[in-house]
């Protein structure tokens, strides 16, 4: 079965390195993982709408047509469990949006402090 | 200062109350923090002459004399006989100098111990915040400023040379920028080109990072490097070089390139992280980094502290299957020792001994002298700064050498590296 993962991002770069430092947690985990992606608040609606519930989404919150934090707000109202990471330069910007969020992750991302938020996130291990 | 913060033991604020409370401040707001680090010269040899409580007795009229002189936003003791004072707004760095110089003088007052009168010796070490910083990082520059003013003398104040940097509004700016400029690529790459003079060829290329930023325009490595080293940017800098260099491995692979080396620089700062194997690990994996081509490259001005575990962490790069070089090697005061000590593969010749090698006999000797050692040595020469081509004609001569400069080629795009090596695979050998 495996979690299903959203990541919401509009820099390529971001996406690859996001996709491949989950499977690499989950690989170690033995757990399996589905990953799909949106670039823009407006494709990460549709895809909420239209797919089945997602475990968990990783949102940049600096997105070419708006905020993450509409992408957190509409994900919640359809789905009070699923878990939400923003990923932001600046978290402490982003006060007043934290209870949108299970937890923030800074940008540029780095390793081993994204691997450590991912498994909080997920609630593996 | 809460409850909690505390330590029981001794009923002062500890290191992770101190970083915990930095943190608290850098949110809060965007104004600069100044941390004094005080370092005691061993009290524990008074407890030999006059008692073994001696120093905690020394300790405690030193804090009291603190708190009764200063008026700060916290103390802690950050280690035995180690203490660090945070103010949390300061308006400029003379400030915390003034601060500094009042606890200089605390200590050329005498301090009783028992029937005694004995006088303690220390050194202080000042640093202001930069936006960005992490706590941690703050902390570490004023312990710096401290070791580096103790070389000097006792009962002296050192404040962090990197201070100087952020007088500029467009540093202040850079820091801000830079995690941005990672993220959205105005950090780039580019390829410096390398060519073995024995296969006629280019079979390498160092990979050097420049920043295009929209509105300032390019800013120089040397102004923005030392800007990422004290901000800590320089850790997802350097994983994105890496991710460069293997993104450029595939791609090479992918035209049928495979003989082909790439040179990464790698601060000191970077390889004694600990979580920097773990990134490496990572990129083997997930980059298809193992068993590339990759060279380390290493500042020969780096002098560690700690030789071991320096030692080991160069090791351990190389039992990754890669190379280590030493980069801008006879300009920096330790090459001998790097050469002695350190499991290196090659040597970057610094362009100083082939600027003008034609016309200088003593640039001649000093670079045959160079090369000589290396090769008795079995390491790998690599040249810096071949610019003409009389320079080209001389540094030839030395045989099994690579070289690079502008007169090969200037650095490149990823996209014009391809087309050059392609070209060059079409030539007949």
């Amino acid at each position: 079965m495996g979690k299903r993962v959203l990541i919401v991002d509009d820099v390529r770069f971001n996406i690859e390195f996001e996709t491949k430092l989950i499977k690499n947690v989950m690989v170690g985990f033995k757990e399996q993982v589905t990953i799909e992606e949106a670039h823009s608040v407006s494709e990460a609606m549709k895809m909420i709408d239209a797919n089945e519930a997602y475990d968990a989404m990783i949102i940049d919150m600096n997105l070419p047509d708006g905020s993450g934090v509409e992408i957190a707000k509409y994900a919640r109202q359809k789905d009070e469990s699923v878990r939400l990471a923003a990923l932001t330069i600046y978290p402490n910007e982003y006060e007043k949006e934290r209870p949108y969020f299970d937890l923030f992750m800074k940008k540029p991302i780095m390793v081993e402090p994204f691997k450590q938020n991912l498994i909080r996130l997920l609630r593996i291990g | 200062m809460t409850a909690n913060r505390s330590d029981v033991a001794d009923g002062m604020t500890t290191y992770n109350a101190l970083i915990t409370y930095l943190d608290e401040i850098e949110s809060a707001d965007g104004n600069s923090a100044g941390i004094l680090y005080i370092e005691l010269d061993d009290p524990a040899r008074f407890n030999d002459l006059f008692g073994h409580n001696s120093d905690k007795v020394l300790l405690r009229t030193f804090v009291s004399r603190l708190e009764a002189a200063l008026t700060y936003d916290m103390l802690a003791k950050v280690g035995a006989y180690r203490f660090a004072i945070v103010y949390s707004t300061i308006e400029s760095i003379e400030r915390l100098e003034k601060a500094a110089g009042e606890i200089v003088n605390l200590l050329r007052e005498p301090m009783g111990v028992g029937e005694n009168l004995v006088y303690l010796t220390g050194t202080v070490g000042v640093a202001s915040s930069v936006p960005g910083e992490s706590a941690s990082m703050l902390v570490k520059r004023a312990e710096r400023a401290m070791a580096d003013a103790k070389k000097e003398g006792r009962n002296r104040i050192g404040s962090d040379a990197s201070e100087t940097l952020f007088s500029s509004k467009e540093e202040l700016r850079l820091m801000r920028d830079m995690p941005h400029a990672i993220d959205r690529g105005d950090i780039y790459f580019v390829y410096q080109p390398q060519y073995d003079y024995q296969q006629c060829k280019f079979t390498g290329a160092e990979i050097l990072v420049r920043w295009r930023h929209p509105d300032i325009g390019d800013v120089m490595p040397d102004v923005f490097i030392p800007l990422a080293e004290i901000s800590g940017m320089i850790v997802p800098l350097m994983t994105r070089t890496l991710i460069e260099a293997a993104q450029m491995f595939s791609r090479l692979e992918l035209e049928g390139i495979t003989d082909f080396s790439l040179a990464v620089n790698l601060p000191f700062q970077v390889l004694m992280e600990e979580s920097f194997f773990h990134t490496v690990d990572f990129l083997m994996d997930a980059y298809a980094l193992a068993g590339k081509k990759l060279t380390f490259e290493i500042m020969e001005d780096t002098i560690p502290d700690h030789l071991e575990s320096f030692t080991a962490h160069l090791e351990k790069i190389k039992s990754m299957g890669f190379s280590l070089a030493v980069d801008d090697y006879g300009t920096g005061h330790t090459s001998l020792t790097y050469l002695l000590h350190f499991p290196v593969d090659y040597i970057k010749v610094d362009r100083l001994f082939v600027r003008n090698i034609h016309k200088s006999r003593r640039t001649y000797l000093l670079f045959q002298s160079i090369v000589d050692m290396a090769k008795a040595l079995e390491l790998s020469v690599v040249v810096e700064g071949v610019e003409c081509e009389e320079e080209d004609a001389i540094v030839k001569r030395f045989g099994d050498i690579t070289v690079q400069g502008y007169f090969y080629s200037k650095p490149v795009s990823a996209e014009s590296l391809s087309r050059l090596l392609s070209k060059q695979s079409d030539l007949p050998v």
